[in-house]
């Protein structure tokens, strides 16, 4: 299996052909014991929408009434997945490698894969991405249309400011007042656990959250040399702005500093029995997939 | 900056040191501006560094001292250092007076110098240039001058001479020898034959220095004669050789008289001379100067004699001596073929007023360390160039 190179990842703007080739390759790997399609159900019919498939449109139905109709069918939606994407400013975070590529556009197209294979197999989903200046949800739905629809409101999406705090958490808890389940995309770069803490509030509500975490390879391994001026594309109270470093003496106890926070990080999911994947954005989204569709096996 | 200038030959180009500054500068100038990367896990780096304080004062130390010692190294080359070398002949020296012809140079150095031949000895001309006699003979060259010159090369100190005979067919007591020469002659030695002694005159009241320095010429010199002339008495050459002028100002005729007929006249710098005649300075020596009086000659000191400062010196005998013979041509003259190589002639030049340290250009010594420089400052520069293209971060 060829997996998309981080460079193409980072040059292709279309990200519904994007995400139906990225899920197209997971699929090849895995194999499902039960495929689920449309149901036979008849459901209503509606009126064609551009991007509709032609294979749904009901000919008969176009032949007495000279419209276009597209014939939705009951399905037996057995998933909610609500993806929760965190858009703060250090999602702008480019890869050293293909600077082109940054952990959002890693996270769009991983999301509307994701969104495709579970398109599917006729589950439902959402989106909810957030930061504390713009919250962008778009709400449960199926089909191919709200798939396209998701695609183009990811496609929307900038990375900016900070996750937002507790007031400005607070109206968004409607969102998950029916049962779903949450997928987390985000670094996980926080100053008082408050990610953690959303995951936590969660769980506590019944609704397992499944966490991935985009990392670059230079955030691992610190491969900086020289007299350097780091900037910090999220800033607030805690963390400085800009510092100046000579990488060579700070490299070891960066490592170790970053180290223990990705233990305790780890630490503090497994407690609410959601293994956090820990994702280089320079590795294969198709990998980054079927890892995590392998870990959390209740997905797909 | 005398020193300077020999230590350099071109000095002018030492200002380029200057230009040390700028690598200096450009490294100072890079270091106020270090690379901006934006990292979102700045919150693990520790903040200890922040201060600029504890920032080395420039980056890339090795990189500015190797770009330091290429600035310098250019500055050297251009002004073109010399350094002092100790010169220690290396292989034994054999001079052939260039009236032998090679080939019976070498047959009589195979026969009767064997171990120089085994050793492989440079054979060379007896001239100021010294060049192998495998080239073509130098022509109308003055021997004794020529050993004159020689005695003070420090290369040639225990050179061998090889004379076609040995008899010098020129010089006086002036010659200089290095005392370690070896003499050989092509031809069967002559009985030594004394060489033509001058006569003196001494006119006024001598200097005190005159006796003991009669008694050491006599001594070396047995039979020189010398004789007290009256102030108006008249003196032809036929009497005396030189005359050692020590009355008062002016010069009597019968003195310059003396002069024009070929005599040496020798006296302090009381005796001024007439504005027509154009003294030289002799030997170096910045007290004394000699001008041509017709047939004669006037050598002249130009401090007082009387004063210690000129008599004072262990070798005032053999340097007056040496300083009065050489301005006697007609003297030098009749003793032409007369002295013998077999016998100690002329004043040996002493090892201590040898230079035995010549200096020396640096320059193909200084070129490979440029070279090697530059390669190595190339080498680390493009080494590390990509990175800081790439944000200064090493994937490998």
């Amino acid at each position: 299996m060829e997996y998309l190179s981080p460079k193409i990842l980072a040059s292709c703007r279309d990200l519904v052909w994007l995400s139906r080739h990225v899920a197209e390759g997971v699929m090849l790997g895995v194999q499902h014991s039960q495929r689920r399609g449309t149901g036979l159900e008849f459901h209503q019919y509606r009126g064609y929408q551009a991007g509709d498939s032609i294979r749904h449109i009901d000919w008969k139905l176009f032949a007495r009434s000279d419209r276009y109709y597209v014939r939705e069918t009951e399905q037996e939606s057995r998933m909610h997945v609500c993806f929760v994407l965190d858009t703060s400013a250090s999602l702008r975070q480019a890869s050293f490698i293909e600077p082109s590529l940054n952990k959002l556009h890693y996270a769009k197209c991983w999301i509307a894969s994701l969104c495709w294979l579970l398109n599917a197999q006729g589950d439902s989903f959402s989106l909810l991405a957030l930061n504390n200046r713009q919250t962008v949800y778009v709400p449960e739905g199926q089909g191919e249309s709200h798939q396209r629809q998701i695609a183009l409101q990811l496609q929307q999406l900038t990375a900016s400011n900070h996750w937002p705090d507790q007031s400005q958490l607070a109206p968004l808890w409607q969102y998950f007042e029916r049962p779903c389940q949450v997928v987390l995309l985000s670094d996980f770069f926080e100053q008082d656990n408050e990610i953690s803490h959303f995951a936590a509030r969660l769980h506590a509500a019944g609704r397992p959250c499944l966490p991935l975490q985009l990392l670059i390879e230079a955030e691992q391994t610190f491969p900086f040399e020289g007299e350097l001026k780091l900037l910090n594309p999220e800033t607030n109270s805690s963390t400085p702005a800009a510092l100046e470093v000579d990488a060579e003496r700070q490299r070891q106890s960066y490592l170790d500093a970053f180290a223990r926070a990705q233990a305790e990080l780890k630490a503090r999911f497994a407690v609410q029995e959601c293994l956090l994947q820990s994702d280089l954005i320079e590795q294969p989204v198709e990998k980054s997939l079927s890892q995590f569709i392998q870990l959390h096996g209740r997905l797909c | 900056m005398l020193w300077i200038n020999s230590v350099f030959q071109s000095p002018q180009w030492l200002w380029l040191f200057a230009a040390l500054a700028l690598p200096i500068a450009i490294h100072l100038l890079r270091r106020s501006n270090p690379q901006k990367i934006s990292f979102a896990a700045l919150q693990w780096v520790q903040r200890y560094s922040q201060s600029r304080a504890r920032r080395p004062i420039v980056d890339n130390k090795w990189l500015l001292l190797l770009r330091l010692l290429i600035v310098a190294l250019l500055a050297f080359l251009l002004a073109q250092p010399l350094i002092e070398r100790d010169i220690y002949p290396q292989k034994a020296v054999i001079l052939v007076d260039p009236r032998i012809e090679a080939k019976a140079a070498n047959a009589f150095i195979h026969n009767v110098l064997p171990q120089l031949a085994s050793a492989d000895a440079n054979i060379l001309w007896l001239s100021p240039e010294t060049h192998s006699v495998t080239s073509p003979p130098p022509q109308n060259v003055d021997l004794w001058k020529t050993l004159s010159l020689l005695s003070g090369r420090a290369d040639l100190r225990r050179a061998h001479i090889l004379l076609i005979n040995n008899t010098f067919p020129t010089s006086h007591s002036a010659l200089r020898t290095s005392p370690h020469w070896q003499w050989h002659s092509l031809k069967k030695p002559v009985t030594a034959q004394n060489p033509v002694l001058p006569s003196i005159a001494v006119m006024g009241s001598a200097p005190s220095w005159w006796t003991p320095v009669l008694e050491d010429w006599r001594n070396t010199m047995p039979g020189l004669s010398v004789h007290i002339v009256e102030q108006e008495e008249a003196l032809n050459t036929q009497q005396a050789d030189w005359l050692i002028y020590a009355g008062p100002a002016p010069l009597p005729q019968a003195v310059v008289d003396f002069v024009a007929d070929g005599g040496l006249l020798i006296t302090d710098h009381s005796i001024q001379p007439p504005d027509h005649l154009s003294f030289a300075r002799v030997d170096k020596s910045p007290s004394v100067q000699a001008a041509p009086l017709e047939r004669g000659s006037w050598l002249r000191y130009e401090s007082d004699w009387h004063s210690a400062a000129f008599y004072r010196g262990a070798n005032l005998p053999k340097d007056l001596w040496q300083q009065w013979s050489t301005q006697d041509w007609p003297l030098q003259h009749r003793n032409r073929g007369l002295w013998s190589g077999t016998s100690a002639m002329g004043f040996p030049v002493a090892d201590s007023a040898v230079e035995n340290r010549r200096r020396q250009p640096l320059q193909p010594w200084l070129i490979t360390a440029l070279l090697v420089l530059l390669t190595l400052e190339r080498l680390i520069a493009l080494s590390r160039s990509p990175r800081s293209r790439t944000g200064e971060v090493h994937h490998g």
